[in-house]
């Protein structure tokens, strides 16, 4: 049985824009995280017998079908444009604070995570900004449980590596 | 060995609010969808290749019976050989279309060509005797002469 029309509308609701934003993080610019993301749910349509719909098991399906989606369009991107140095840019992904040391802090950290390795930067949106268990992002990144534990880990080890200095400059700058 | 735990930059992670997906995406890629699945409503019969690999449609009882028939026909040409001989086929079957039809046979004896001659009676039958007397008689003359 292919999904109905109120689970269809019922799994957007929930889950299209967490995967507009975990696209966003995987390096896609806006028009082609549209795509990717329209791409995802005709797919999820086009399942006739419906068993993918059964096996979304919470969010993680969709996140994987989104994630293979991405890096194939990334992987076409490259082959179009070699020439093209393909930089992640999450500056303006985040609602920028009013306060010019948190937004400073926050350019730094969007920059960080940016210049992380893809898995590691999917494990960390994932299970902070979309909740996800360490299972479900290693169903997701098709890997075990603990290996999706030690991106997460190592992604946030690079990061606060990433932001040695400018803790460093707060702290001097705190007793002041 | 995993590195430790960060509660301190998860909280500051945590903290970054992620700028509202515009609604135009969300909506378009909703629409896309459930278009998808209208048009299979109404194109049911139409398989259509999904993610998860159809299982095998059961053969009927009469193609079970002629295409392994077929195929043993087809089996039993040497791979090699098998190209080289489709190929000359439709060169012959080609040759066959393009040739017309063949010329009837012409022989002085056929019984066309008899009923074409002019009705023939003693008079013009002496007539051309004589005449090939002459002829005959012309060349007894140039023969002697050379």
């Amino acid at each position: 049985m292919p999904p109905t029309r109120e689970t269809l509308i019922r799994l957007h609701n929930s889950s299209a824009a967490g995967v507009f934003r975990f696209l966003r993080s995987m390096g896609l610019d806006e028009a082609a995280a549209q795509d990717v993301l329209q791409e995802v749910f005709v797919k999820l349509a086009r399942d006739v017998s419906g068993s993918l719909v059964e096996a979304v098991s919470g969010q993680a399906w969709l996140f994987r079908v989104a994630r293979n989606a991405a890096l194939d369009w990334l992987r076409r991107s490259r082959v179009r444009d070699r020439a093209a140095q393909q930089m992640v840019d999450l500056t303006d992904a985040f609602v920028l604070p009013e306060d010019p040391d948190a937004a400073a802090m926050q350019r730094e950290i969007a920059a960080g995570l940016a210049d992380l390795p893809e898995e590691q930067r999917s494990a960390v949106q994932l299970h902070l900004w979309e909740g996800l268990t360490f299972r479900e992002i290693g169903e997701i990144q098709q890997v075990s449980t603990p290996t999706a534990t030690s991106r997460y880990r190592y992604g946030l080890q690079s990061l606060r590596a990433a932001l040695q200095p400018l803790y460093s400059e707060l702290s001097h700058e705190s007793p002041r | 060995m995993n590195p430790p735990a960060d509660p301190d930059l998860e909280n500051r992670l945590r903290a970054l609010t992620w700028r509202p997906v515009p609604e135009p995406a969300l909506q378009a890629s909703l629409d896309a969808a459930l278009a998808e699945l209208s048009s299979d409503a109404t194109t049911s019969s139409k398989a259509r290749p999904g993610l998860v690999p159809q299982a095998p449609v059961p053969l009927s009882p009469s193609s079970q019976t002629t295409v392994p028939i077929r195929q043993r026909l087809i089996q039993f040409v040497p791979r090699p050989v098998r190209w080289i001989l489709a190929a000359c086929w439709m060169l012959s079957l080609g040759f066959r279309l393009a040739t017309p039809p063949s010329a009837p046979v012409q022989g002085s004896l056929s019984p066309a060509a008899i009923a074409a001659l002019p009705p023939m009676d003693g008079s013009r039958l002496f007539l051309s005797m004589q005449q090939t007397r002459l002829q005959i008689d012309d060349l007894q003359r140039e023969l002697q002469r050379r």
